[in-house]
């Protein structure tokens, strides 16, 4: 019988504190960068399509994925003490929850209200007594990542390093942007990604980041990065930015600015610190330079952000979050900004917070960086 | 076949009005003017997100990379695009559309300023309303509360798109030559001696620089009886080869089997009888593949499966529709599939837009 994860046993300890009976967790099979994926939380894979995890208190734990032919993979990875591919999800799912009296108990649900209304409504047709909403269980139990978390979000980074080096040695005038992403995205996955959120796109003057498209690069671009592959569930982002050919004094000058923010911001965030106070203090640097009027959309838009898919914390750093900061949240941190004379510029790490303030996972934290024209 | 959905799609989604011109989408909003008209609706509201986005597509040719999109499109007057967005990415979200009002729906004003241009009281018809979340739908309703209805419209737009167009034949035939090339690729890497999950990345890789949107990959690790996602896993080599590739591209998808070993013939020869039979009218076989459940196909285009799965007793191909079809065999520990795309066409014949490697 497979090993139940940690987060299984905090999820247990929380039902007998709730005095609830189970809970069942969802996810609809689309995997945000942003957000936690409850079902990989408490059972360690990811599912083709719809999934969920049911977990009674006394000790059963079920997974019911999407499709019947993903079923040998899903009993191999799956932590939960069973688990079944199946092509009838919401009968698999009434029948597990009837085979473990779970329809007639308390229960609980976890990231029900992001799947679809269709889905939804039938699983509160299964239940006798209407469950509990408990949409952010995942991604609060999972706000602070252990060990071997960590090691993956270092791993991700990595391999955001070594994509990064790549578009550096295969950017060059003459290519399209959709070329370049094809090339990095798929050496990425070469060496481990299993996902990447990857928007890469180059302008004379970029308005923002977007993803690659049929433009072809050419001599003064600037080519910016937001690359953010994915490792055993734990995506990390690095933010880049580089010049095909020479850049100018100017645009020397205020990529300096946000090295300077990401600084004061790295700074700011220690254990107890609101995140409103980080983001101040990104924001302040940008604010003394002459820019304030451009800190706020859509000339950038949040100063960095929680990364999935086990925990979303400590979700977007904008200025009115009070949100706290704990020792061991992992996020990225990015004080992306528009800039009037350059254009949209890139900054930004994963980061780890320690008891002295934000730790880069980087090897090398971001430079204004050049491709030969 | 259900793949693994990424975190965002990255190809270009510009809209090319050279290939979908406004009269195109004209052309297909039609249907939707005359439901409005003869029901008496206001407007028609299409929902559509990044995993399932085919009646959005169709009017809007807009695809949501992440999260959710939704049109309205009122019964007179200028329609309005809502997209779960900041307003900071709007610029490059215009450019994949050719509806001029473009607005973040993360600002709910947006949505509750168009509705009150609109002749009140009445009736909002809805396409893929169910597939909202419930917040959302919350939030939608309590809006419209007390001055619009709901009426449900999604057979309107099934109707609409009963059949291909010409111009999505023509994207479906350009996705089914990248796939090719993909399904190609994939086979001389493995000839080469590749792992089975190197030569399912250099199909990828081929088809993304080929411009492709999306490309999805499943392999068999053990010679072609299961499929798997991708594993990090690159020492895998199998005695046979078996992988499916899909590629989208100008929001059309396109897919392909690639079998090389085991009983490849044998399935070549299943498909071979399979396309004989399929013609309107025709019985649908079930292909013998435990990978495949029973399913000989489906139909294929904005979505990488349009419609039910084609299993023994489906409803017949319909003529203009393009179908991905495929065939199965198992022998002796190891497994191939056949596969093809093919269009029927009115008079019994069919055109084969491509057909998989298989040897």
């Amino acid at each position: 019988m497979p090993v139940e994860n940690a987060r299984m046993l905090a999820a247990r300890a929380w039902l007998a504190e709730n005095k609830l009976d189970g809970f069942v967790a969802f996810n609809d099979g689309q995997n945000s960068f942003l957000e936690s994926n409850a079902v990989f939380v408490f059972a360690d894979v990811r599912a083709l399509g719809r999934s969920a995890v049911i977990v009674a208190r006394d000790g059963a734990s079920t997974l019911v994925a999407e499709p019947a032919f993903d079923d040998a993979r899903l009993r191999e990875l799956a932590t939960t003490r069973e688990a079944m591919g199946t092509d009838d999800f919401v009968g698999a799912l009434r029948a597990t929850l009837v085979r473990l009296g779970l329809d007639k108990a308390n229960c609980a649900t976890v990231g029900l209200s992001k799947q679809s209304r269709k889905l939804a409504r039938a699983v509160g047709d299964m239940f006798s007594k209407p469950p509990r909403a408990e949409d952010n269980l995942s991604s609060h139990l999972a706000r602070v990542r252990l060990p071997q978390e960590l090691a993956a979000s270092r791993k991700a980074t990595w391999i955001a390093e070594r994509g990064y080096e790549r578009l550096l040695r295969s950017a060059k005038p003459g290519v399209r942007e959709y070329e370049l992403a094809a090339d990095i995205y798929t050496y990425m996955k070469g060496i481990g990604a299993e996902d990447n959120f990857l928007l890469m796109s180059a302008s004379q003057h970029n308005l923002a980041v977007r993803a690659a498209g049929g433009r072809v690069l050419e001599e003064g671009d600037i080519i910016l990065g937001e690359i953010t592959p994915c490792y055993q569930g734990q995506f990390a982002q690095i933010c880049r930015t580089a010049v095909i050919g020479e850049a100018s004094p100017t645009l020397r000058d205020k990529y300096a600015l946000l090295q300077a923010a990401m600084r004061a911001g790295m700074d700011a965030a220690r254990p107890g610190v609101p995140v409103a106070q980080a983001t101040l203090a990104m924001n302040d640097v940008l604010t003394k330079a002459g820019y304030g009027d451009y800190c706020k959309p859509p000339h950038m838009r949040v100063r960095g952000h929680g990364l999935g898919i086990t925990s979303s914390q400590p979700g977007d750093l904008h200025d009115e979050s009070q949100t706290v900061f704990e020792e061991g949240m992992v996020f990225v941190m990015h004080p992306n900004q528009y800039i009037p004379e350059t254009g949209y510029l890139m900054c930004g790490e994963p980061v780890v917070i320690s008891h002295n303030g934000a730790i880069s996972l980087s090897d090398r934290d971001a430079e204004l960086d050049f491709v030969a024209a | 076949m259900i793949t693994t959905h990424p975190s965002i799609m990255l190809g270009s989604y510009v809209l090319d009005e050279d290939r979908l011109p406004r009269d195109e989408f004209d052309i297909r909003l039609a249907p939707l003017r005359e439901a409005m008209t003869r029901e008496g609706h206001a407007a028609t509201l299409i929902y559509g997100d990044a995993k399932e986005h085919e009646a959005l597509a169709f009017f809007t040719n807009f695809i949501p990379r992440m999260r959710w999109a939704m049109a309205m499109i009122p019964a007179k007057g200028e329609p309005r695009l809502l997209i779960s967005i900041s307003s900071r990415d709007m610029p490059a979200m215009k450019a994949m559309t050719w509806i001029a009002d473009v607005k973040s729906g993360w600002e709910w004003k947006w949505f509750e300023d168009h509705v009150a241009k609109l002749p009140a009281p009445g009736i909002l018809a809805t396409i893929n309303l169910d597939m909202m979340t419930p917040l959302l739908f919350g939030q939608l309703s309590k809006s419209i509360d007390g001055v619009f209805t709901l009426a449900e419209a999604d057979h309107v737009a099934s109707k609409a798109r009963e059949k291909h167009r010409p111009r999505e034949i023509a994207m479906i035939r350009a996705a089914a030559k990248i796939g090719d090339a993909a399904g190609n690729a994939i086979a001389e890497r493995w000839r080469a001696g590749d792992d089975v999950e190197n030569a399912a990345l250099a199909g990828e890789r081929l088809a993304r620089a080929m411009a492709a949107q999306d490309v999805r990959t499943l392999v068999s690790r053990d010679g072609g009886l299961t499929l798997e996602p991708y594993r990090a896993r690159f020492d895998d080599r199998p005695k046979a080869l078996l992988a499916y590739v899909a590629v989208k591209y100008m929001g059309y998808w396109a897919e392909a089997f690639v079998s090389l070993g085991g009983p490849a013939q044998k399935a070549n020869t299943a498909l071979d009888d399979m396309l004989k039979r399929f013609k309107p009218g025709a019985p649908i076989a079930a292909s013998a593949h435990p990978a495949l459940d029973g399913s000989a196909g489906h139909r294929i285009g904005l979505s990488l499966v349009e419609g039910p799965e084609l299993r023994a007793g489906a409803e017949a191909p319909a003529a203009g529709v393009v179908y991905a079809l495929r065939a199965g065999e198992t022998d002796t520990g190891a497994g191939a599939v056949a596969s093809a795309m093919v269009l029927p066409r009115g008079d019994g014949s069919f055109e084969i837009l491509s057909r998989s490697v298989c040897a």
